[in-house]
């Protein structure tokens, strides 16, 4: 199996804790032993550098046709995911679950069915934070988007959906990341006049830049955040500022949320943010397809994707791999819903479901589910 | 060439075959298309410092005007866009040619404070007419199915015809940056290069309405049959039956099926690639051959000349303004060229993608590894170069896992190593570099200078470069 992340390059803070957990879910799977004949995954990384497509393509043709990968985990950035479709996976028939290519452009992809996200499209996300805000009373807001694919589609659904529903969106503008100061976008969204300030961008980069920024210069108290910014690392570098700010993050349930960040600190990592929960997930799909097609065959674990993601079946949460093995084993069916609630379409995408978080005391809780 | 470059190219040929035979050919070519379209870059960034001596640290710039060409030339027209702001974007482009025609009729017609006070009053006006009927039709263009596509589109042409026009766009602007900048000595020339390819970095990533921003614009057309195409042809079927008989025999009925089907998708890949590679060596043999002719008329002596004592050069009388002129049009229309054919190969324009590490730096290591002044030292350079940035993460990892072997599998120092191995990436190529140009500090293939003294019997001085 392989991982494909930007181990390098834009997302390159994102992408360890991503592999980290995609092998977490490898191992708990190898461990189990109920893999076809005790078989194991040995995880093959590859770094998809998150901007260079053609370094990208060049790493998926060695994991494809060196390594003899089965499936793919990745990458993390969508304009590589397209490039990587069109020029490998899809015409050699190879298997890309990326969990954190957010793009609607890889909704209508032409991939022969070989690529899936665990993630939903920043179509919906939009759409939801757009709803939740306007519920609690927020009408005006600025926006603040890294400058993006990711950044400038969830900031396009934001202001659509916001603005249909009565919203108002007094300044939609972009940063840049891995800036030294924010305090030239801060001064722009705060002339605007709006009070809040929504933040589409990264926890550990211009996200937190503008909101310290915002902060510093006194120009915003209230903030709204998407997937990219909930993070615990945030809070804990921004301090008592964000109290109150909310935000979505894919999921379902909070148990099952609750129950991966377990597994990821008895492991020795953080899984909370930063779509850990989602390249788990990503993870654990590959290996049920693996162990429902029953043999290592590329074709046969695509088949088996929907198979094992999709109702009907028992449910399976994280944690629960081996269990899931051995339903399959004996014939059974599974319906994996894992941490983010896993659920592909014909397009291949998860239906986004969310959970909205809310800093209260220092730390994200989740206070409603959408 | 030299028996150096022979010796070379020949280990470069025998890398890319054990490559070919210890990973797999798909992984082989697509590194060798990579490295044809470097090295044409490279050649270009040798025409301008190289034979010239000019400094430009904006390849970048040039490398993504080569992309949007492609892009405008090869992609369909979104109709809907151009009926929602193609009449506004038009009239702004008329106003801004008038205003940019009476700019320069007042400066050059009316001269002295009235003509300056004229051409400030037409700016201004000029401007808020520009701009008000040009963020009107942007805003109606973005607005059209945003998800989808939200920009104007192209032509809808072939798109290696956009490789030509890359080359004169990049030229036409390279020409505009030249009267604003040439004048300056290297340094500066650097540093107003290196902010312009940043603008149009930026350009590339905020017009919408031209490019699509950083949505990227995925799937244009390809000047090679597309993958399903490819594998449906019976000879491309019979081929891989016929290259992995030998395989297939040992295999039961149902799975031979199964085993043909994955052949037949890497056959098919593998002959993409390679028509790939014919059409870049095509050009990449074209401008490599010019350029060895330029470096060898009298011509190449001049600007070699130029580059080597500027001043004498002037005393002598040549025209140092006007070669320096010549010398960036062309490298730069080199480097356009090859910017359109990476989009081409890549098949999307992502945006994003522009950073100055991968098209200006990684291409000045390229000349300067290889041996600036050299056309040949330029183009090994590329290869050289691409081949281990792409190498370099297995062989980071190859490194890491040996040097490390010695330590027990749960030990965590190896674990860390092991996790870490992806970073050594940029660390070997760094010590590579420092490595080849510590023995080679002229480059591996250095240019060659015509010496008259050492070289008495030569019908005309013997070869150069």
């Amino acid at each position: 199996m392989g991982i494909l992340l930007g181990f390098t390059g834009p997302a390159e803070s994102v992408a360890p804790n991503n592999a980290l957990a995609a092998e977490l879910a490898w191992k708990e799977i190898s461990d189990s032993g109920l893999l076809l004949d005790g078989a194991k995954i040995v995880p093959v990384r590859g770094d998809s550098t998150c901007a260079d497509a053609s370094t990208a393509v060049t790493a998926t043709e060695r994991l494809v046709n060196s390594q003899g990968v089965l499936g793919i985990v990745g990458p993390n950035c969508s304009g590589i995911t397209v490039a990587i479709t069109r020029g490998v996976t899809a015409p050699i028939g190879v298997t890309l679950v990326s969990p954190s290519a957010t793009s609607p452009a890889i909704t209508n992809l032409d991939d022969n069915d070989y690529t899936y996200r665990t993630v939903p499209s920043d179509a919906r996300q939009g759409v939801v934070l757009a709803e939740y805000a306007l519920e609690n009373g927020v009408d005006t807001v600025a926006v603040s988007y890294v400058n993006d694919d990711y950044g400038k589609g969830l900031s396009v659904s934001f202001e659509t959906a916001y603005t249909d529903r009565g919203g108002k969106v007094l300044l939609n503008a972009a940063h840049e990341d891995g800036r030294g100061d924010y305090s030239a976008e801060v001064g722009a969204l705060s002339a605007s006049g709006a009070e809040t300030l929504v933040v589409f961008g990264r926890f550990d980069q211009g996200g937190r830049g503008v909101i310290q920024s915002a902060l510093d210069a006194g120009a915003f108290e209230k903030f709204i955040l998407a997937d990219g910014m909930i993070s615990q690392v945030l809070i804990d570098n921004i301090g008592s500022g964000l109290e109150g700010a909310f935000g979505t993050m894919p999921g379902s349930s909070s148990e099952a949320a609750k129950a991966f960040v377990q597994l990821a600190k008895d492991a020795g990592f953080d899984g909370d943010g930063g779509f850990r929960a989602e390249s788990y997930d990503a993870a654990a799909v590959l290996a049920l397809a693996l162990q429902a097609a029953g043999a290592p065959d590329r074709a046969k674990i695509k088949d088996n994707v929907r198979n094992v993601a999709n109702a009907p079946g028992t449910k399976i949460y994280p944690g629960e791999l081996a269990k899931a093995l051995q339903i399959l084993r004996d014939g059974g069916e599974i319906d994996y819903e894992g941490a983010t609630g896993v659920e592909f379409d014909d397009k291949g995408e998860v239906p986004g479901s969310y959970l909205v978080h809310q800093v209260q005391s220092g730390k994200f809780e989740v206070v409603a589910n959408k | 060439m030299t028996w150096r470059a022979v010796i070379y190219f020949s280990v470069l040929g025998v890398l890319f075959v054990l490559v070919g035979i210890f990973q797999s050919w798909s992984v082989a070519l697509a590194t060798l298309n990579l490295c044809l379209i470097s090295a044409i870059m490279a050649l270009g960034v040798n025409i301008q410092w190289g034979f010239g001596g000019l400094f430009n640290a904006g390849i970048m710039g040039f490398a993504a005007i080569g992309g949007i060409t492609a892009l405008i030339i090869s992609h369909p027209p979104v109709y809907g866009a151009i009926q929602a702001g193609g009449i506004g974007i038009a009239t702004s482009g008329v106003f801004l040619l008038i205003a940019g025609i009476g700019l320069w009729l007042c400066l050059r017609l009316v001269r002295g404070p009235v003509g300056i006070a004229f051409a400030v009053g037409l700016g201004i006006v000029g401007f808020v007419f520009v701009s008000s009927e040009f963020s009107e039709a942007t805003r109606a263009i973005e607005a059209v199915d945003p998800a989808s596509t939200g920009f104007l589109g192209g032509f809808g042409l072939p798109i290696i015809l956009s490789w030509v026009i890359a080359g004169f766009t990049a030229a036409a602007v390279a020409i505009a940056i030249g009267k604003i900048a040439l004048g300056l000595r290297a340094d500066y020339l650097a540093i107003a290069t290196l902010g312009i390819a940043e603008i149009i970095a930026y350009i590339t990533k905020n017009e919408e309405w031209l490019t699509r921003g950083v949505k990227n614009v995925t799937g244009l057309p390809s000047p090679v049959p597309a993958p399903n195409e490819m594998q449906s042809h019976p000879w491309v079927q019979g081929l891989a039956e016929w290259l992995n008989a030998e395989r297939l025999q040992l295999l039961s009925e149902p799975d031979r099926a199964a085993a043909l089907g994955v052949h037949v998708a890497e056959t098919a890949s593998i002959l993409i690639k390679l028509s790939y590679a014919g059409l870049f060596t095509i050009v990449l043999a074209a401008i490599a051959t010019l350029c060895a002719l330029a470096l060898n008329s009298p011509w190449g002596r001049m600007v070699r000349a130029i580059r080597d004592n500027e001043i004498a050069a002037e005393a002598m009388g040549k025209d140092v303004r006007g070669r320096h002129m010549q010398l960036l049009a062309l490298g730069c229309a080199v480097v356009g060229i090859a910017g359109a054919m990476l989009v081409t190969y890549e098949g999307q324009l992502t945006p994003i993608s522009y950073q100055p590490l991968r098209y200006t730096f990684l291409i000045w290591v390229m000349v300067i590894v290889g041996g600036s002044g050299s056309n040949a030292g330029a183009i090994f350079g590329a290869f050289i170069v691409w081949f281990i940035w792409i190498q370099s993460e297995t062989i980071g990892y190859w490194l890491v896992d040996t040097g490390t072997y010695w330590m027990s599998e749960d030990s965590p120092i190896r674990a860390h190593f092991l996790k870490q191995a992806q970073y050594f990436r940029l660390f070997i190529m760094g010590v590579i570099l420092l490595v080849i140009l510590r023995f080679n500090p002229g480059g591996l293939i250095p240019e060659q200078l015509r010496q008259k003294l050492q070289n008495p019997n030569g019908k005309h001085g013997g070869q150069s470069a």
